[in-house]
Parts: structure tokens; C-alpha cells; sequence
């Protein structure tokens, strides 16, 4: 299958890695656009489904955590995978997970989030939440339009 | 020697009462005399600080140090005249409102650096859907709930969604009431008593024979002898039936606090012996303190002492369950030191809390009553309302308690204790989730 980011670029994948995307998954089609997701996002959600390509399950995240870090909570290339990952970016890659019906990266990200917020005052969260990028103003007013736009027509399909 | 001075008038001292009553004097004396200026002078100084400001100018103006530390007033005259010589008066007042005009500079700019509250368009993390955050909120434990709900407004919101608010209060009220299995590898702190009873079985009373040979279990054994067996120990299962909310369980049930100490003053008289040629003898009152720290296990630690303790040894003492050991100390003095020290086992029935204490030969138990005083801090206040003593070998109990007099412990929150509610060997992770 052939997915179509915002940006008008085309990423393949395949099938073994299709069927933790339980939206998509189960439909005929070969072409998908998402208006809703940028590039680097679904270069990054396509990499998780790559790395569990071959594991026949992935096991549950277990409640109360052991302990602060995350590679003694996940496995370890869950770990990379995430400690990776820009924490601004995380935001979107959970709505990206969402439209693709991936539950366990909604879970690993909520997890890395929960680690991150633990133990910390209130005004060292509200340094986590804020925007460290410097955008003006038209950057921030172009990319709230596409984001706009893009809500009434999240997913097309182009047979 | 002092001179007749020219006092300051007391209206002028009831209006800068703030200033020291010497600065003041200094001022009127250096300035001839004169309320006015000492009163144009006084205004321009707001705060205390910037009269030494002051007398640190005067010194940096080419005098000597000499002059200055003759401040008993003998000789103020020759001060007067080389101060004329320098300084005028003009040029002080002068040099006043600048520094006050510095002051206002600083406090404009610290208005204009405010920080901008968190907008909800700023971060893409407060955007996401609220079935999201529930998900994040479920891995939490309660401390970092509340603070995570202090954040902004919008947090503030989510957490008021009645399926978070509902699990963050059920969350403490099961650290709060909930029972903990007590491992096998912590002593009990009725060992001791145990010895006792397997050496001297003859001594005891009958029934406490009977039932250790049945259970070998001697917490058991004494809290069947001194406990009722229709009280109705606290139990989360069971308050969860009688309240409609977890969080009317929050506000409403009276708990005990773990996060400090309780501490009493009490006092005893002593009579003592009339000396020779006297009528009538003395008596003596003697003040000691009582400190106690109870543990989430069902254990309890409470020591005796004829001085107040400082923050300090408070914490070097409650740190852990075990008795502490003072390496300074020498062996004699620990020995008399953990004479100080009780361990006992506790039970919360209702609105009580009943404790039990045993120490070689002696078993001491006392009964509390919790209190929310003043609504400062829920459980901050517990009233003594009677209290017993058996000794071996004895048949009958002692009452040690007055109820004329009423004594109660008051709760003070230390936060170098909340880190121990994390760690792992003493099992208080529990306590968290």
C-alpha cells in the first residue's frame, strides 16, 4: 500500500507491517492520502510498524511503574524509538495513530508523557507544554489553515 | 559620658516606628536639630536598610572611621562641625531621591517581564482530545495529579471530568485505608515481649496462657487481651458502602497523618524533701515531651524526652521504623537513649486510635481521639482519652490517665519525610498508587 502525506509525498508499505493499522487494514485499496499528517510523522509511524513487523504480539504496558526510566517499563527498541522523538512532536503523533487505529503507540507516547510529567512541580510542567521553536506569527497563521482545512477532509481515497 | 541630648520628639517615632530608634536619633542630631529636614530626610527613606545606605555614603565621603564609631554621643560636636564642612544637607536629601528613583526603575521593569500564561493555541499538546488525557492521567499517581492540575486552566478542566476527579480520590483513599500485608522480614516490635512470655509463663495471666499456646503469634495474642471484639477496624471495602463519592470519603473521614510527627507537652509534680529549719517542703513541676511517628505498617515510634527536640534530630530519629543508632553516642549512652524509644503497633476503629506499647516488662496502651482542629490540616490534633499499664506478674491493670486534665498532640508536617514514601524497602509504594 501507498501512503500520500501533506506534503505530497509517497511512502510504501508492507502488508506484514499494515495489520497493527487496524483502520486501514482491513479495506481493498492501494492508495491513501492524509491531509491531516505531516511527512516527518508518518515516516516516523511508519518506522514503528516496521520494527514490529515480525513479533506476534506486543505485550501491555503493566500498572504501577517499576520505576522512572522507560527502558525498564518497554521493550527496548520501544525505548529508542521514542527517546528519539522530539517531545513537541509527540502531540501529533498520537493523532496520527489515532486515524491509523495503531493502540499501542497512542499507549507507548501517553507512557513516555506520564514519565516526563511525574515527580515535577507545576512550573516545570508548564515549561514542558510551551512551544520551544521561535515561529512568527505567518508561519504559526499557515500552518492553523491547513490544520482547518484539512478537518473536514482528513482521510481521501484515490482508487 | 553622655550629654544632654535634644530627644527626638515622639511623634516622629510613633510615624517611622519601623527605624531603629538610634538611626533616628543619629539623624536629628547630625541635621542640628531640625524637624523639618528630618522630616523631608525620613520620607525619602522607606525602608531601614537605606539608612545604613546612608551612613555608608557618609563614610565613603572622605571621613574618618574614628568619628563614626564614637556613636555614644560623647562627642557629637566635633562631628557636627566636620560634617558642615563636607556634606550639605542639600546634596543628601539629593543623593536620597536617586536612590528611591533606582528602586521605582527596577520594579517597572520587573512588572513589564511578566510571563505570558499558556495560551491553549501555544502548545499542540493541550489540543489533543480529553479521552487522551485520561489515558495520560491513568499512569499518574496522585501527587503528580495535583500538580499536574495547577498547570492552567484547561488541565483544571480535564481533571474535573468526573472519570479522572473519581479515580484520583479513590486512588488516596485506598493509600489512605486500604490494609497492607506486612512482610515476613520486618520484626515485630513484640519479640521482646515474646521472650518474656515463653520464660515466665507462671507469671502471667491465665488467659494469655491459654491463648499463646494455641497461636504463637503474639500480636495477636495481645491485642485479643486489650481490644474488643466488636470494634470495627477501618476498612476501605467497608467505607466504600457507607459514603456516595470518594471524594466526600476525602474530605469527610478522619485520617490519620503519616507525612510528620505528633507532638505533646506534658508536665508531672515532683514533691521533694523539706530542708532543716523548714516548715513545709517543696514541689517541683516537671515538663516533658512526647513525640510520636506512626508508619504506614500498623507500627508506631514515640520517644520521651525532657527537651524540646530541634528539626534536626526529629529527623535523624522518625527516619525509619528501627530505633536509631547516634555513632557519637558511646555504648552507655545509646543504651539509655533507646530506653527512650517505644515500639508499638497501632488500630484505627472509627474515630480512635488505639496503640499498644510493650517494653521488658511492661505493656503500655493508650487510646486516641482524632480531630480536625481549626480545619488546618484534616487529623492534625489527637486527644488523649485514657491509658493503662500491666506489669508481669501483676493481676490487675493500671490506669495511668487524669481525665481532669486534657492533653492532646498536635501534627507538624515535615517534607523531608515525603521522599521515604517512595521507597521501595520499606513498601510504601502502596501508599502512592
Amino acid at each position: 500500500m501507498q501512503f500520500i502525506s501533506q506534503d505530497d509525498l509517497t511512502f510504501n508499505i508492507n502488508n506484514k507491517a499494515l495489520k497493527y493499522c487496524t483502520k486501514v487494514s482491513n479495506t481493498n485499496l492501494e492508495v491513501i492520502k492524509f491531509a491531516g499528517i505531516n511527512s516527518n510523522i508518518l515516516r516516523k509511524v511508519i518506522q514503528y510498524c516496521e520494527i514490529h513487523q515480525d513479533d506476534v504480539s506486543i505485550p501491555q504496558i503493566s500498572r504501577p511503574f517499576k520505576s522512572n526510566l522507560i527502558y525498564d517499563i518497554v521493550n527496548f527498541k520501544d525505548a529508542n524509538f521514542i527517546t528519539s522523538i522530539d517531545f513537541q512532536e509527540i502531540s501529533q503523533i498520537i493523532q496520527a495513530a489515532e486515524l491509523l487505529g495503531i493502540d499501542t503507540l497512542v499507549d507507548l507516547s501517553c507512557v513516555y508523557i506520564a514519565l516526563k510529567i511525574r515527580g515535577k512541580s507545576s512550573e516545570k510542567i508548564k515549561l514542558l507544554f510551551k512551544a520551544n521553536k521561535p515561529q512568527t506569527d505567518e508561519e504559526d497563521q499557515r500552518q492553523r489553515d491547513i490544520d482547518d482545512s484539512a478537518k473536514g477532509q482528513r482521510i481521501q481515497i484515490f482508487d | 559620658m553622655l550629654q544632654t541630648i535634644n530627644q527626638v520628639p515622639k511623634q516622629v517615632l510613633l510615624e517611622f516606628y519601623n527605624l531603629n530608634k538610634l538611626q533616628v536619633q543619629y539623624l536629628y542630631d547630625v541635621l542640628d536639630s531640625d524637624i523639618d529636614i528630618l522630616y523631608r530626610v525620613l520620607y525619602n527613606i522607606k525602608r531601614p536598610e537605606l539608612i545604613d545606605k546612608l551612613i555608608d555614603e557618609l563614610k565613603y565621603q572622605n571621613q574618618q572611621q574614628g568619628l563614626l564609631k564614637s556613636m555614644t554621643y560623647g562627642n557629637l560636636k566635633e562631628l557636627k562641625n566636620f560634617l558642615k564642612q563636607r556634606v550639605s544637607y542639600e546634596k543628601l536629601i539629593n543623593s536620597l531621591e536617586k536612590l528611591n528613583i533606582e528602586e521605582e526603575k527596577q520594579k517597572l521593569q520587573a512588572l513589564e517581564v511578566q510571563e505570558r500564561p499558556i495560551v491553549q493555541q501555544d502548545s499542540k499538546f493541550l489540543e489533543l482530545p480529553p479521552y487522551i488525557h485520561l489515558l495520560i492521567m491513568d499512569f499518574l499517581d496522585p501527587y503528580s495529579l495535583h500538580t499536574n492540575r495547577l498547570v492552567c486552566l484547561k488541565m483544571n478542566e480535564i481533571f474535573n471530568n468526573p472519570q479522572i476527579s473519581d479515580k484520583f480520590y479513590q486512588k488516596f483513599c485506598k493509600a489512605l485505608f486500604d490494609q497492607i500485608e506486612i512482610k515476613p522480614t520486618i520484626i515485630s516490635p513484640f519479640e521482646k515481649t515474646r521472650k518474656y512470655i515463653n520464660e515466665n509463663l507462671h507469671l502471667y495471666e491465665q488467659q494469655l496462657q491459654l491463648i499463646n499456646e494455641i497461636n504463637q503469634n503474639p500480636s495477636q495474642t495481645i491485642w485479643n487481651n486489650w481490644g474488643n471484639a466488636q470494634e470495627q477496624i477501618i476498612n476501605y471495602q467497608e467505607l466504600r458502602l457507607q459514603y456516595q463519592s470518594h471524594k466526600d470519603m476525602y474530605d469527610q473521614q478522619l485520617r490519620l497523618n503519616y507525612c510528620g510527627i505528633y507532638a505533646m507537652k506534658e508536665y508531672y509534680i515532683k514533691y521533694g524533701e523539706a530542708q532543716f529549719q523548714q516548715s513545709s517542703a517543696p514541689c517541683y513541676r516537671v515538663d516533658f515531651f512526647r513525640y510520636i511517628r506512626f508508619w504506614r505498617d500498623g507500627t508506631f515510634t514515640m520517644f520521651i524526652s525532657s527537651k524540646k527536640l530541634t528539626k534536626q534530630e526529629i529527623i535523624e530519629y522518625f527516619q525509619y521504623p528501627e530505633i536509631a543508632i547516634i555513632p557519637k553516642q558511646g555504648n552507655q549512652k545509646q543504651m539509655q537513649f533507646e530506653e527512650c524509644f517505644l515500639r508499638g503497633e497501632y488500630r484505627i476503629v472509627i474515630d480512635e486510635v488505639h496503640v499498644i506499647a510493650a517494653r521488658q516488662s511492661t505493656t503500655f496502651s493508650y487510646i486516641y481521639k482524632i480531630k480536625n482542629y481549626k480545619n488546618k490540616h484534616p487529623g492534625n490534633v489527637l486527644l488523649l482519652q485514657s491509658g493503662q499499664m500491666h506489669t508481669l506478674g501483676d493481676n490487675y491493670r493500671q490506669d495511668i490517665v487524669d481525665n481532669s486534665k486534657k492533653k492532646h498532640f498536635v501534627y507538624k508536617h515535615l517534607e523531608e519525610f515525603r521522599q521515604e514514601l517512595h521507597d521501595e524497602l520499606h513498601g510504601w509504594k502502596n501508599v502512592v498508587y
